[in-house]
């Protein structure tokens, strides 16, 4: 019995936190669970006071019927497939919705889960918890209910301890420091773990197809790379940081109105809070001051700065700390020229004038440890089942094979 | 470079402010060469951020760092072998940030300090009764701006009495000693701010204790954060002294530990004034532009002191506001100005890290 309630902080917000050690009452890519969050959508998004939490659309609208269709049809296929029952979630502290996410691939692969939310009380989490609540007091979604506890407490190890006792599965995000510090709390030795590590993320653009762009088409393009980045400050982990531009001699000239488009867009919606700002000029400095790299243009005060990559020192993805509106970018002749850039700490990139099929084959090719992701700009916030390189609901259950 | 002596001498030849401004202008900028020359760090951020800075044009002009940094980086500008001590402080993010002090950077904050005091406290040397314990240090030690600030303080000491022992308890019977001593002489009372509203007036006002140092001086400093928290004003603060330790006259400092023994204290209109040695500029918020007075921005503070290390003009994480130049009913010369708090913390977002503090 799970005995971590004698401290004050903590909260179950959701479900039962008894009995952790029975089994699932659901299985993989189960009905009722389908069902249950096609409803959990349409809840939210017939909602009107959803409306002034664009996260919380934006996971109903992931969630939405058609969506989950299409990953039924994908992932029914197999048959011999069933959750490994209980999945204990460590969310991050600064994303609010990220739990919700990883709740719903693990619902699909069938395990029964505690997830620790942000110990910061978020609006857009209690709102979302109060729909998850009434839906599964609903009867019929009885075996869903059992299923989902989530839990909110200051960081304890003693409490993380003592709720691994009971999983089978562990899934942590957040970064090295986060997945390190987990890592040292004991489990029960046949705990399977999926562990986000700390990871940065580039954008390649084509100078050549930029320059074919109208001048309406070029804003379209600075508004989608705008989302991908000043969104969230450049820190979520699929935020690009660097540009690789496909250089074209002649059309050098496009990527100067691609970044003068980006500031002027940012002009018009991005607020950089003063303790940002601050922050921004620390960081510029000590880019100036621990690397070889140039700035290009935009100062502390400015919205927009530019710095010329410098290869030398650190691995790329050790460089890029660069936030708040600070790009680095660097020429290449040919998409080869970038495999002895990457490192394994490279996620997504973004693409704009480039076939992604050219930069899977490149992957492949060079066999090198970076990119699990590549997606057109403005696509780089959007969750998938398939993230950093696993296939979430086929990760988190397993095969039961027969001869 | 001139000596603190002389610039306190010429700065008394100086009449009008412009005058004042420009010269402390001039000195700044021979720091700015010398930290260029000598400090790589802080040449390259010079060169990337300020390209437009040219000597001699205007104390505005002075390039600055965000305070920030230190805690990221060493930034030295004499060989480690010219350190003789270590300044930390500890900033509410968790870093330390780290001050590097030479013998002649040392020696000035001392005589800088000694200057402000002797014109805003007392020009002799009278007893001193600190709100806090004896910390103890090596000579060499790196220390934290606590104990720096009240073993720079201690050098107007006549002698010195500790209020509290090494648990932060405060002495009561002690207290009663030292009132019954110098109940009718001049003293100064010194501590940190959040220490003496916290341990010392609640310690008296739980113990039911009124004291009357008729003649004595209150100075305390290290930041409002905390009492602001509280809903704790000037005012207050003053009248719970003047009610609980019987002190009518009541001094709050400003300064930070990266700028040390450049002070600026309150006058009797409670604001707060430049000295020949430090000065004062209000940015705005948005784009670091230079705000006009009676707006608020976040504070640049400047100094003479820094030559051991490029802090001799600083971007800080306050909020201030110039209320004037001259013209304070104080009849102090000058700029004066007045601290309103700090930054607000910015929210995070992304996914940086986690599980952690947040």
């Amino acid at each position: 019995m799970f005995t971590g309630t004698s401290n004050a902080n903590f909260e179950i917000l959701v479900g039962d936190h008894t009995a952790l050690a029975e089994c699932p009452q659901i299985s993989y890519f189960d009905s009722k669970v389908i069902k249950f969050l096609k409803e959990l959508s349409s809840a939210i998004l017939s909602d009107e006071l959803s409306r002034s939490h664009g996260d919380v659309v934006a996971f109903a609208y992931w969630i939405r019927s058609s969506n989950l269709d299409s990953a039924v049809q994908k992932y029914t296929i197999e048959s011999n497939r069933t959750g490994y029952g209980m999945c204990m979630h460590i969310a991050p502290s600064n994303v609010p919705l990220n739990f919700a996410y990883s709740l719903v691939c693990s619902l699909l692969a069938g395990n029964r889960n505690i997830v620790r939310v942000p110990s910061r009380i978020f609006p857009q989490v209690d709102f979302l918890l109060d729909r998850v609540r009434k839906i599964l007091a609903i009867k019929e979604f009885h075996a869903v209910a059992h299923a989902v506890c989530i839990v909110r407490y200051e960081r304890n190890d003693q409490v993380t301890r003592e709720l691994l006792k009971f999983s089978d599965l562990k899934i942590v995000w957040g970064g090295d420091k986060t997945v390190n510090q987990i890592r040292s709390i004991p489990t029960p030795a046949h705990c399977k773990e999926v562990v986000f590590s700390d990871r940065k993320s580039a954008s390649i653009i084509d100078e050549k197809s930029l320059a074919g762009l109208s001048e309406i088409e070029l804003f379209n393009l600075a508004e989608k790379f705008y989302t991908d980045t000043y969104l969230f400050d450049q820190n979520a982990c699929s935020s690009p940081r660097i540009i690789f531009w496909i250089s074209s001699p002649e059309n050098s000239f496009s990527k100067e109105r691609f970044w003068s488009a980006l500031a002027t867009v940012a002009e018009s919606k991005y607020v950089l809070e003063p303790r940002n700002l601050l922050l921004k000029f620390t960081e510029l400095s000590k880019i100036i001051v621990t690397s070889d790299m140039k700035k290009i243009m935009g100062g502390p005060g400015e919205l927009l700065s530019r710095f010329k990559y410098s290869a030398k020192g650190e691995p790329l993805s050790h460089q890029l700390t660069n936030r708040f509106g600070t790009f680095f970018e660097h020429d290449l002749a040919n998409l080869d020229e970038l495999a002895p850039i990457l490192d394994s700490g490279i996620q997504t990139v973004t693409y704009f004038g480039v076939q992604p099929r050219r930069i899977v084959e490149f992957v492949i090719r060079h066999r090198i440890k970076a990119i699990d992701r590549i997606v057109p700009v403005g696509k780089a916030l959007d969750f998938d089942l398939i993230w950093d390189g696993y296939d979430l609901p086929r990760t988190l259950s397993r095969v039961v094979t027969f001869t | 470079m001139m000596t603190i002596e002389e610039i306190s001498s010429k700065s008394q030849t100086l009449i009008t402010t412009g005058e004042k401004i420009t010269f402390l202008a001039s000195l700044l900028d021979d720091l700015t060469q010398l930290h260029q020359e000598n400090c790589v760090p802080y040449r390259k951020i010079v060169e990337s951020f300020f390209c437009e800075y040219q000597p001699m044009s205007s104390i505005e002009q002075v390039p600055f760092i965000p305070i920030g940094l230190f805690k990221q980086i060493e930034l030295k500008s004499v060989p480690s072998s010219s350190i003789v001590r270590a300044l930390k402080s500890s900033g509410t993010s968790g870093n330390t940030s780290s001050v590097f002090l030479d013998k002649v950077t040392a020696i000035n904050q001392i005589k800088v300090l000694t200057e402000i005091f002797q014109q805003s406290v007392s020009s002799k040397k009278i007893p001193m009764i600190v709100a806090d314990f004896e910390h103890t240090s090596n000579p060499g030690d790196s220390i934290n701006a606590r104990v720096a600030a009240f073993k720079g303080f201690s050098i107007f000491a006549s002698e010195t009495h500790f209020l509290m022992d090494q648990n932060s308890k405060i002495l009561i019977n002690l207290l009663r000693e030292i009132q019954e001593k110098y109940e009718n002489s001049e003293v100064f009372f010194f501590g940190f701010t959040f220490v003496i509203w916290n341990d010392l007036l609640d310690k008296l006002e739980e113990e039911g204790i009124r004291l009357k140092f008729p003649k004595a001086i209150l100075i305390h400093g290290g930041g409002w954060k905390k009492l602001t928290d509280l809903a704790v004003s000037n005012e207050e603060f003053k009248d719970r002294v003047k009610d609980r330790l019987g002190v009518n006259k009541v001094l709050n400092y400003y300064g930070m530990a990266e700028q040390t023994g450049s002070l600026y204290f309150e006058c009797e209109e409670s604001y707060l004034h430049t000295t020949p040695f430090g000065y004062i500029i209000i940015r705005d918020f948005k784009d670091l532009s230079v705000s006009e007075n009676g707006e608020v921005g976040i504070v640049q503070l400047l100094s003479v002191i820094p030559r051991s290390y490029p802090g001799h003009s600083i971007l800080t994480e306050d909020i201030g506001m110039v209320i004037g130049d001259g013209g304070c009913k104080c009849q102090k010369p000058g700029r004066y100005f007045k601290i309103l708090g700090r930054l607000p913390e910015a929210e995070i977002r992304g996914c940086s890290d986690v599980y952690g503090n947040i």
